[in-house]
């Protein structure tokens, strides 16, 4: 029912005081309709205190068809629908949907003005057809279509045919069918079905205990792990050449801790997919005191008091609270989770899977390193084939300048470099110096060095049975990672029961053995020859009889076969030098060890390069492989 | 063994009522909000679904009536549906609870019923806590994370000693605060009496308020009457 601007003041009394119309402050009304605004303004005022419209139209100089105009836009209108009231008084401001009264046929000449708007509500099951291909897609059905303007143009035409929609009707009179029409509703419409969505979601009723949080350091830290899109190289000697290698790209492996903001370690692992080993390294790195690398790429320095956690003086012993991981199968291995609460006490978090926001702040230290590190260079894939930040065709067939160890130091640089900067949200101070002064004077639970100590994340333990067959006349062994391992002092056990090793995980090539009541039965070490003359850890194992199973490797000498295997393609596949790079950082232990390698050619398939090579890397980006 | 009762309209089964935890699948490792950790009071690693599984657990921790618990500890079947509860609590104040931690406690009331039911013939009592209220306790809760942590940790260290001599001081002090037993400066020197501070309270011989504010150097600790 149609309500006047009388009626409406009639049924609504409240309305006759004009302080309870809305107030709109005349500042938000844009300067050219202002006057105008305030004009209409003195109208109304005029008006609800009662004065004749004669009398108002005279003292304001207009019409009293104007005056009733204007109190007819603020208050006139449907009885179920609020009158714009206030609103209505901004000068050319649309208060109300315009509504076509005209019929759509062609032979009325009324234009096509609200025309599409008329058609929804006369067309059956147009409406319905147009908001089944929005939800469609909304609701990831395989029927869904591409919401493309086309498309959506073309279930409009085929509901208007289901529909028989005359043809001397709107929308054939037009020349494009209304198709700018139909591609604003359609992005219009959209926005409307996710909003109304949106605002009926079930959200999560949690209330939190609204609480100032102090800061507190190692409350709770954050580990992460991401590919770093840089290419690098590293270079070996063959024959007095200097052989440049492509490497393929690296993983960083990244802690943090949340309230202080402050980067705890990091780990450039030289491989496309890190394991526990990996991860547990990164731990004993945080855990460790730190010491600066000693930098030799030329312009890369630290700067003054430029450290880790770890390194701080007075030594404050790292231990972890809450640590937030995502559910990668690294951070569910048993060994991680021995360590992580087993031994350190601290409560595991895998977070919701595909939600990477609860993790953000190591998110946002990955887009840090990004920025000031390794997207300074050109990108080795780009997000498109057109990409300009892609590395360009003539430089991918060449090797890059930057190498393994620049990188590896850059790292370094730029992490302790984010813990000195200051960060407003942390008050202007640095996330180093909020670390040293809540370790200071908040109470952070503290591990003394008699516990510390003992947390070593590359210390593994296991328990495997004594194996005695004395009629074989064979010595007592313990079965461990699918190797027989062997010692003196093994003849002490008790046969078929269980011992307890400990080992390096970086360095499986011998065990401490202990009985059960804890008695030392001495080193053992693995029994096959060739397993002793390299350090090897159980990934490194588990890639080389992988490997061998492909490739028949040389297995009297596994590891110098492996390596080899990946040299010899090195050259052509970058993911062969990154893998050849892993395998010596872990024979090497991590490029701190010299290591020699001699070649065995026999009863291989492999082509040699030269019947014996002595090899002796002196750093870890020149390898020197000199043929005899 | 399959142990049966009749409920209104719904039969409950379960293999045993011994309460051993039930390790979590790994598909349902990954799907869900899933937290690891050692307590005090419960026999092995304990593993949680949910941030208010961990928060009650910690609770527990701290409610000196509690005795142990375990965590995913039956297989119970309701009718034709599999029913696993979250938490067996046995407490000294009254009888063992089996707790399920519900969004809003809502859990239906057939189920329920039948569950109850079943559960009462064994002196067992089967509650429905909802999240809510446990994250309403969240500083509580936090505080007794770390306070567990920092025990298990020390798990191996005795203190007897220096718990009968802090207790003492205490009772004749009427009251002290964190920072009278723990050095800000020289952690490592006063970290048995820490040790020994903590263990009181964990056993309930001193009482400090945990409930408002984190633990920190100023946070009161008196004897309990």
């Amino acid at each position: 029912m149609h309500l006047t601007w009388r009626q409406r003041l009639e049924a609504n009394p409240q309305w006759y005081q004009f302080k309870h119309w809305p107030r709109i402050p005349q500042e938000t009304v844009a300067k050219t309709k202002r006057k105008g605004f305030l004009r209409n303004k003195a109208i109304v005022m005029a008006v609800l205190e009662g004065k004749a419209l004669s009398e108002v139209a005279h003292e304001f100089q207009l019409h009293p068809s104007r005056i009733s105009q204007l109190m007819a836009h603020c208050l006139a209108g449907d009885k179920d629908d609020d009158p714009p009231l206030t609103q209505a008084l901004i000068p050319h401001k649309v208060v109300q949907h315009k509504q076509r009264k005209a019929s759509l046929s062609s032979k009325h000449k009324k234009g096509p003005s609200c025309a599409f708007r008329a058609l929804l509500y006369d067309v059956p099951g147009l409406r319905m057809a147009l908001d089944t291909f929005i939800t469609d897609k909304l609701d990831d059905k395989p029927t869904a279509q591409a919401q493309t303007p086309a498309n959506f143009h073309g279930v409009f035409k085929n509901a208007l045919a289901e529909a028989h929609w005359p043809q001397d009707h709107y929308p054939y009179t037009t020349a494009s069918c209304a198709y700018e029409s139909v591609r604003r509703y359609l992005y219009q419409r959209t926005a409307e079905i996710q909003q109304q969505r949106e605002a009926n979601r079930k959200r999560d009723s949690r209330q939190l205990v609204n609480r100032r949080k102090i800061l507190r350091a190692l409350r709770v830290v954050q580990f992460d792990e991401q590919i770093i899109d840089v290419g690098s190289k590293v270079s070996y000697l063959l024959n007095d050449d200097l052989i440049p290698l492509r490497l393929g790209r690296m993983n960083v492996l990244l802690c943090v801790d949340v309230d202080t903001e402050c980067v705890l370690g990091y780990y450039l692992a030289p491989c496309r997919a890190p394991n526990q080993e990996h991860f547990l390294a990164l731990i004993d790195i945080c855990l460790s005191h730190w010491q600066p690398l000693v930098l030799t790429t030329l312009g890369l320095s630290y700067l003054p008091d430029a450290n880790f956690p770890g390194g701080l003086p007075g030594h404050f012993p790292i231990s972890f609270g809450l640590v937030q991981m995502d559910n990668a199968m690294m951070h569910r291995a048993r060994s991680v989770t021995h360590v992580l609460c087993e031994r350190m006490g601290a409560t595991m978090g895998l977070g919701i899977p595909g939600i990477p926001e609860v993790r953000h702040l190591v998110e946002t230290l990955f887009n840090y390193i990004n920025t000031h590190c390794t997207h300074r260079f050109a990108s080795t894939t780009g997000s498109y084939p057109t990409d300009p930040n892609k590395e360009s065709r003539k430089n991918s067939k060449s090797v890059p300048w930057v190498t393994f160890q620049t990188v590896n130091e850059a790292l370094s640089v730029v992490l302790t470099e984010y813990n000195l900067t200051p960060k407003k949200h942390l008050g202007h101070a640095a996330p180093l110096e909020l670390f040293e002064y809540s370790v200071r004077n908040r109470y952070v639970p503290f591990v003394p060095k008699m516990i510390h100590q003992e947390w070593q994340p590359l210390l593994g333990t296991q328990f495997p049975k004594v194996h005695w067959y004395r009629n074989e006349s064979r010595a007592p062994f313990v079965n461990f990672e699918s190797q027989r391992y062997v010692g003196e002092g093994l003849v002490r056990a008790a046969n078929h029961k269980e011992i307890r090793v400990e080992y390096q995980r970086k360095d499986l090539r011998q065990l401490q053995a202990f009985t059960m009541a804890g008695e030392s039965l001495g080193e053992v070490h693995v029994e096959s020859t060739g397993w002793q003359r390299y350090a090897f850890s159980a990934g490194l194992k588990k890639y080389i009889e992988q490997v061998n199973k492909s490739h028949r490797l040389n297995m009297r000498d596994p590891i110098g076969s492996a390596f080899r295997y990946e040299m010899q393609q090195a050259a052509d596949s970058p993911k062969h030098a990154l893998q050849m790079l892993n395998i010596y950082s872990q024979i090497s232990q991590d490029f701190t060890q010299p290591v020699w390698m001699d070649f065995d050619d026999t009863n291989t398939h492999v082509p040699a390069m030269a019947t014996s090579q002595a090899w002796h890397p002196t750093t870890p980006e020149t390898f020197h492989h000199r043929g005899r | 063994m399959v142990i049966q009762a009749i409920g209104r309209q719904l039969t409950v089964k379960t293999d045993s009522l011994e309460p051993v935890q039930h390790p979590t699948a790994i598909n349902f490792k990954t799907a869900t909000n899933f937290y690891q950790q050692f307590f005090l009071k419960a026999p092995e690693l304990c593993e949680f679904h949910s941030l208010a599984e961990l928060y009650y657990a910690a609770l527990n921790e701290g409610d000196p009536h509690v005795i142990s618990y375990v965590v995913q500890p039956y297989r119970f079947w309701i009718g034709k549906t599999r029913y696993p509860p979250d938490v067996h609590v046995v407490r000294d104040d009254r009888r063992r609870q089996v707790v399920e931690i519900r969004k809003d406690a809502k859990f239906d009331e057939a189920r329920k019923e039948a569950l109850t039911q079943y559960l009462d013939q064994y002196n067992m009592d089967f509650v429905v806590i909802d999240n809510q209220a446990i994250y309403d306790r969240e500083v509580e809760a936090e505080n007794w994370l770390g306070i567990v942590r920092t025990l298990y940790r020390a798990r191996d260290y005795t203190t007897d000693q220096q718990e009968t001599d802090l207790l003492d001081r205490i009772t004749v002090a009427g009251q002290c605060l964190l920072g009278d037993i723990v050095d800000p400066g020289d952690r490592e020197a006063t970290w048995t009496q820490e040790l020994a501070l903590l263990r009181l309270l964990y056993r309930g011989n001193v009482t400090a308020d945990l409930t408002h504010h984190d633990l920190n150097y100023n946070t009161v600790f008196s004897p309990c009457t």
